[in-house]
């Protein structure tokens, strides 16, 4: 939906309808706005409402685990009924509040407003500076339910938190020379539950000092949601000429993030455990012939660094070698 | 007239101060110390079974004196010698189900020393096995924490046990940690260790002598 134009402003508007027959229906709409302040400069904001609906897992999963102290994970759609079942046959020990307000789950919403200032000072160069806040209603999260009488866990989910994300980020491209061009990306992020810093700043939540005692949590200790990091930045070299020969180095770093509850509280906080953060450092190099022949080979995670439990995704230093052959007719 | 008002009320106020000033020091008991006992074995892990993969302890608990400050033999548990009797996570007061004395217990959220007074309308529950108990059981419920993923115990923060002891005096108590050293594991230490070294309560608690709910 186009709305106005002229003066270099534009603004653009949009609504998205979703309708399914397992959970609530959702509007999303969406209005952005680009106002062109002269050929170097430019402002864009969006401000718009999305959704993400419970998936799979959330509401049809069944699943005990035999290995691990027994205990389930039952989907909403049927927790009541399968929980309900094994309560008459004598196998439930304990069930809690949040047991009784299980019901059909909601899509997350999320409100999101991004306002982006757009730097092109000549040919070569852009430059990006972004600001962004969401707000995240009905977060979807595990919780327990119950217990059997064997004390195993009975898990479901609930559509319980009010979450923001807000920050911002810097992007920068820059054309050294013909074959030669540099960019840079950095982000800042701050997370949390409103809900629990509100708890925080009542004076309801506690930590423990050096010595183990009790103490109340201070706001400024407070680190948000977990496996979040606050700065994440990449900077990438790369290399590419005429004859088809390319090339690039890339270095992603990315701080510490919270991953385990360990300082008897329900927040995630200064006193909790931690990863650490790291710089990953990737290499490829490859040339494309005009025959449709190319070949790439490489190196990953040069540094060689490892995090088998925070990141078991990122295996140590990997080589890799790529040949492909591309065959095309002429029509 | 204005001569005669004032030094009128400055006898007055003279005289309140005096009159509250014998007042509190009639009342007000001798403070009550905290004290830290480190390191109590509470049905620590002794091995794990060959045939079942289990592990086992000796099944007993170990029972404490909140007065003496000391461990009382298994021999008296059908005492009021003891106030507190410790297996695994498990606590018990000298009650109810537990024991012929007085014993029961509460949890405050809070801080141990914003635990002045036991208000009257607190109510002391006691142990009631194998349905409840006085100081709650379990994962979130009581005193602490049960972490899945790492196996780990954790006493949660800013949460006092508010205790009646076998004899009917009060105390409190704030646990402070539940592995040997007073540390908890890092979440990488091997799972013998995290089963050797746990059962190891690391507690402070004040113990009024005198009756009274104050601390």
């Amino acid at each position: 939906m186009h709305l106005a134009s002229g003066n270099g402003r534009l603004m653009i508007g949009g609504i998205r309808f979703d309708q399914n027959q397992t959970y609530a229906s959702a509007w999303s709409p969406k209005a952005s706005m680009l106002y062109k302040i002269n050929k170097q400069h430019r402002i864009r904001l969006s401000i718009g409402q999305g959704f993400k609906a419970p998936d799979f897992r959330q509401l049809y999963l069944n699943f005990t685990n035999a290995a691990a102290g027994s205990y389930s994970v039952f989907g909403t759609a049927q927790a009541q009924k399968v929980i309900g079942q094994l309560n008459s046959l004598g196998q439930i020990g304990t069930l809690y509040n949040n047991y009784y307000q299980l019901k059909a789950l909601q899509p997350e919403y999320a409100t999101g407003t991004h306002l982006t200032w757009e730097f092109e000072p000549n040919a070569k160069s852009f430059y990006s500076f972004q600001l962004f806040r969401n707000d995240i209603r009905n977060l979807i999260e595990v919780q327990q339910v119950g217990a059997y009488v064997t004390g195993a866990q009975i898990y479901s989910y609930l559509n319980i938190g009010r979450a923001f994300t807000t920050g911002l980020e810097i992007e920068a491209k820059h054309q050294l020379t013909k074959q030669f061009s540099i960019s840079a990306a950095y982000q800042y992020l701050e997370t949390g539950d409103k809900d629990q810093l509100a708890q925080i700043k009542n004076g309801t939540v506690y930590t423990r000092d050096a010595n183990g005692l009790s103490r109340k949590l201070n706001v400024s200790e407070y680190v948000g949601l977990p496996n979040n990091s606050s700065h994440k930045a990449q900077l990438k070299f790369n290399y590419s000429n005429q004859n088809g020969l390319f090339g690039n180095i890339r270095a992603l770093y990315r701080s510490k993030w919270a991953v385990n509850n360990t300082n008897g509280n329900e927040v995630y906080d200064a006193g909790d455990s931690f990863a650490k953060g790291y710089v990953a450092l990737h290499l490829s190099i490859g040339k494309d012939y005009t025959n449709g022949i190319g070949f790439q080979f490489g190196c990953d995670n040069m540094l060689n660094y490892i995090d088998a439990l925070n990141l078991p995704n990122l295996p140590g230093r990997t080589f890799f070698a790529t040949l492909k052959i591309q065959k095309s007719k002429k029509i | 007239m204005r001569q005669i008002v004032k030094p009128f009320l400055l006898l007055l106020a003279l005289s309140s101060i005096l009159f509250s000033c014998t007042k509190d020091e009639a009342t007000v008991a001798l403070p009550v110390t905290a004290i830290t006992v480190s390191n109590l074995p509470a049905d620590t892990v002794l091995g794990i079974n060959a045939v079942t993969g289990m592990p086992f302890s000796a099944g007993k608990y170990t029972f404490y004196s909140l007065e003496k400050n000391a461990i009382v033999p298994n021999t008296d548990s059908a005492s009021t010698k003891w106030d507190l009797a410790f297996a695994g996570s498990k606590i018990l007061t000298n009650g109810g189900t537990s024991g012929i004395g007085l014993g029961g217990a509460f949890i405050y959220t809070g801080l141990f020393d914003d635990v002045k007074t036991i208000s009257n309308d607190s109510v002391f529950k006691t142990d009631n096995a194998p349905a409840s108990f006085a100081v709650t059981f379990g994962s979130g419920k009581g005193w602490y924490v049960y972490d899945q993923l790492t196996s780990l115990i954790t006493p949660l923060a800013g949460r006092v046990l508010v205790i009646r002891t076998a004899s009917g005096k009060y105390a409190k108590v704030e646990i402070i940690n539940y592995y040997k050293g007073g540390v908890t594991l890092p979440i990488t230490a091997s799972d013998s260790d995290k089963l050797s070294k746990q059962r190891y309560y690391t507690f402070r608690y004040a113990y009024q002598p005198n009756g009274s709910k104050t601390f």
